[in-house]
């Protein structure tokens, strides 16, 4: 892949477009609902139904919420499985919870001047959604610990409830709002935009002859002054 | 770049995990978190006099609304973010300090404009209250970081070009 040049952006113009776009993207995550979800749910599914077989019976998408259907039943306070218990557990999980981090990075992405655009939007995807089936998976964890108490570490080769409660903290609390930022400098910085935001000089190296000068433009990309 | 990451990683999660302490709670995030209920009732109140805080909890007496100011919602994830990324970038400990001061500062001014706009948003509609609280002040939030931070590297960067130049 060649080599872009960097354009102009400055830090009021290119904040003042994210906060252009913020409602544009939320507006379409809105409307996209479950279209969004679909994937990570069922990928996070696959892992539960997987890890805690005796635990998780099916995973089911309702719109945005994620419905683990538990393979235990509650009769007189004690839980069994469904079929002797005559019914079946189920619990909720809010995706939006963690696939906000998504609209949050189309808004950055989409305000920062890039060409293949939608390819680096779709590889920041790839990666925003396998970080929120770990979210949904941390949160899934924590939803049957709370929800089936010391039954949920009878049945299922699990890490202590302390990891369990840090992990869903960190993962529903933290990742989602970093992750997109994360992925953006990233790109920005590949792509030049950061030094630019940030005021860094870019500065080819000097030429020494002829020979060096020729070499100098093949080198490509300007370097920053300071990293 | 690796060494920025790998630091910020680290300070990162270990300040997160010393946060969610039940001790360090106890200690210093609750009380903190009721200071926050304090400022923003105080804020309030002079424009309208149903508002009393208690505790963690904003309450409208009139409208018979309360919101309970919760972890995630005291701005301290936000901060230790910031902490996370100055610590991480190299500069000397007078301006690591100076940027973590007033970058707090900056958060938790835009977090009690949150907790102030919340509180009467909810009382106004409750589906748009849980919308913007989950998704769009977290979001909101961390921009506000992301500028304390790149306006704290611009900073840098023209200290170091006004040492450059020759006196």
């Amino acid at each position: 892949m060649t080599e872009e040049p960097v354009k102009e952006v400055s830090v009021r113009k290119f904040f003042g477009l994210v906060l252009l776009l913020l409602p544009v993207t939320f507006v379409t995550w809105q409307a996209l609902g479950s279209v969004i979800a679909a994937p990570v749910v069922w990928l996070a599914g696959l892992i539960l139904q997987g890890w805690l077989p005796e635990l998780v019976d099916t995973v089911t998408l309702d719109n945005t919420t994620m419905i683990i259907a538990s393979a235990l039943g509650e009769l007189d306070g004690k839980f069994l499985p469904a079929e002797e218990a005559g019914n079946q557990l189920a619990f909720q999980v809010d995706t939006r919870g963690l696939t906000y981090s998504i609209p949050f990075y189309a808004a950055l992405h989409f305000a920062t001047p890039m060409q293949s655009t939608m390819e680096r939007f779709a590889r920041g995807l790839i990666i925003l959604w396998a970080l929120v089936i770990v979210g949904l998976v941390s949160v899934s964890l924590k939803t049957l610990m709370v929800g089936l108490g010391s039954t949920f570490f009878i049945l299922g080769a699990l890490p202590s409830p302390d990891v369990i409660a840090l992990a869903f903290q960190f993962n529903s609390l933290m990742v989602p709002p970093i992750a997109p930022l994360a992925i953006w400098a990233f790109e920005s910085r590949e792509l030049g935009l950061l030094p630019n935001l940030i005021g860094a000089q870019i500065t080819e190296p000097e030429p020494k002859s002829d020979a060096s000068e020729e070499d100098g433009r093949k080198r490509g990309p300007a370097r920053l002054r300071r990293e | 770049m690796s060494r920025f990451v790998i630091i910020f990683s680290v300070i990162l999660v270990s300040l997160f995990t010393i946060e969610m302490q039940e001790a360090v709670q106890v200690a210093a995030i609750q009380p903190f978190t009721g200071l926050l209920a304090d400022i923003s009732a105080a804020i309030i109140i002079p424009f309208d006099d149903a508002v009393v805080a208690y505790g963690r909890i904003i309450e409208h007496k009139a409208a018979q609304f309360a919101v309970s100011i919760e972890a995630g919602c005291n701005g301290v994830e936000a901060t230790i973010v910031l902490i996370a990324g100055v610590l991480a970038f190299p500069a000397n400990w007078k301006q690591k300090c100076a940027a973590i001061a007033l970058g707090f500062i900056a958060v938790q001014a835009m977090n009690i404009v949150r907790i102030i706009s919340l509180f009467y948003l909810g009382q106004w509609d409750l589906a748009i209250f849980t919308w913007t609280h989950l998704y769009i002040w977290p979001v909101l939030i961390m921009l506000d970081v992301l500028i304390v931070f790149i306006v704290y590297l611009r900073y840098l960067n023209r200290q170091q070009v006004m040492e450059a130049q020759p006196a």
